[in-house]
């Protein structure tokens, strides 16, 4: 952000080194000292992915297995999603250390939050992959393709991430609010029910970021499931988050002084 | 030779603005049109009251600071020892965390080991250097803190403060240190309230008040001048 994107962006990909070791740092800090390290992760989101496909079958009275494939999916994309966003709050208030003290890019630190959950997603991959076959789907090598859709999903969370950082330093108030906007984007989302072909539900996944991720990744990995093909909304996106990090240009030229 | 130049640099710091008030957030400049040189091997010493800007002059010097108006060219391999605490995790060892630093300083994988051995024998911290930070004393993390930023020659060294927050013989053994990796050609800019260490370690003097060079003299008309 020293004076321009561009800067910014190249900088940050020549401090590759630096976020890559901070997140993986990061990951041996908090599970430092327990039995199973990151494999926490795991068995968390396998008990979550049990507890919800139980709950959602027991409502649909179907068997339970015919959920497990999709909602294992949908949570391992929404669990990224949504720890990404949350752990952007008041990034550059936590990280003050290494932005007084070091000249680490601030995209750097946005970055290091993202690659992060990208680590953290690949030690749940295996629960994913064993609901997908409990759920009687043939291994199919389109599997591979989570962790690359991850990775895609991860690229396109930089700018939002960015922009949370951001305005959370100027104004503590969106501390506050994007808690609960991430938690209303979980119930609009299509993670535990299936977007309908029509009404107000499928209005609601038309203009939701975030349904068009869970369709376009559940679309590659599950046969049988409805992808977008929309790609006008996909550069609509892109457009608006473009606007927004050129708004807040202003702060994140003066982020090391306002921390 | 010139390794850090400034050209009228200034630096603003926004103010939010206060609760309830109806004041929206303003900027304040702490840094105010500061030109100055500071050639390959001079010793530095800043001087100011609290709030004169003398942080913020140094961040700007180490580029952790990008000016909000003016220029300031500065040196890629610098060491600073800004703030004590930084970057230490609690849950790492010495050892972890010094292994981490060098990393986060570019610092080749090949030279890690050597480097290791070196701050090891440097730390004196014995068993303790394999076991989590948060077991450590005050005392044993600032000798840590201060062994990362010490572990190689650098061309320009940025020192805020001396090392006040630890004992006199660390001291001693802290400049012993510093004097080892401070080769003829290191550049070293410090700032301090303790004018006998800037006289005894620096041959220049910059006084700030209220983010202005107030004076730009030899280290002792400098100390005179601003103890007047």
């Amino acid at each position: 952000m020293r004076s321009s994107y561009f800067v910014a962006t190249t900088g940050a990909i020549r401090e590759y080194r630096l976020w890559s070791h901070l997140a993986a740092r990061d990951l041996r800090v908090r599970y430092s000292q327990t039995q199973l390290g990151p494999w926490w992760s795991a068995v968390a989101q396998g008990a979550l992915i049990c507890g919800i496909a139980v709950a959602v079958a027991l409502i649909a009275q179907d068997p339970v297995r015919d959920y497990l494939p999709r909602i294992a999916v949908s949570l391992l994309v929404w669990t990224f999603v949504s720890n990404v966003l949350l752990e952007s709050i008041e990034l550059f208030t936590v990280e003050r250390g290494l932005l007084l003290n070091t000249r680490i890019g601030e995209l750097s630190l946005v970055i290091r939050v993202v690659w992060r959950q990208v680590l953290l997603s690949l030690y749940n991959l295996p629960v994913v992959v064993i609901c997908v076959l409990v759920g009687g789907i043939t291994p199919s090598p389109r599997l591979l393709l989570l962790p690359l859709a991850l990775l895609v999903t991860g690229t396109g969370l930089v700018l939002p991430s960015l922009v949370i950082a951001c305005l959370t330093l100027v104004r503590r108030d969106f501390a506050q609010m994007i808690p609960s906007i991430v938690q209303l984007l979980f119930f609009v989302s299509p993670v535990m029910w299936q977007t309908p072909s029509t009404g107000r539900l499928n209005l609601l996944s038309d203009i939701n970021p975030i349904a068009w991720t869970l369709e376009a990744i559940r679309g590659l990995v599950l046969p049988d499931s409805a992808q977008s093909s929309a790609q006008l909304r996909w550069l609509g996106l892109i457009g608006a988050l473009m606007l927004c990090t050129v708004l807040i240009s202003p702060i994140t030229r003066s982020v090391r002084l306002r921390v | 030779m010139s390794v850090l130049h400034l050209n009228c640099v200034t630096v603003f710091r926004p103010v939010p603005g206060s609760k309830g008030s109806g004041n929206s957030d303003s900027k304040t400049s702490v840094i105010d049109s500061v030109t100055l040189t500071i050639d390959q091997g001079e010793r530095v010493g800043i001087l100011g009251r609290n709030g004169a800007g003398k942080t913020t002059l140094l961040r700007v010097l180490a580029g952790i600071f990008t000016p909000s108006i003016g220029s300031a060219a500065v040196d890629v391999d610098t060491a600073t020892l800004l703030d004590t605490g930084f970057g230490i995790e609690p849950w790492l060892s010495g050892r972890e965390n010094a292994i981490s630093r060098l990393i986060l300083t570019g610092v080749p994988r090949a030279q890690h080991v050597e480097i290791l051995q070196d701050l090891e024998a440097f730390l004196e911290l014995g068993p303790y250097f394999n076991q989590p930070t948060r077991t450590y004393s005050t005392g044993m993390l600032a000798r840590l803190v201060f062994g990362l930023a010490t572990v190689r020659e650098h061309s320009v060294l940025i020192v805020d403060e001396g090392f006040g927050t630890v004992d006199d013989q660390f001291q001693r053994s802290a400049w012993r240190r510093l004097n080892t990796i401070i080769g003829a050609r290191t550049t070293v800019v410090m700032a301090s309230h303790n004018l006998d260490q800037l006289r005894e370690h620096c041959t220049r003097g910059i006084v700030l008040s209220r983010g202005k060079v107030a004076i730009d003299a030899d280290i002792n008309a400098a100390i005179e001048s601003y103890s007047s």
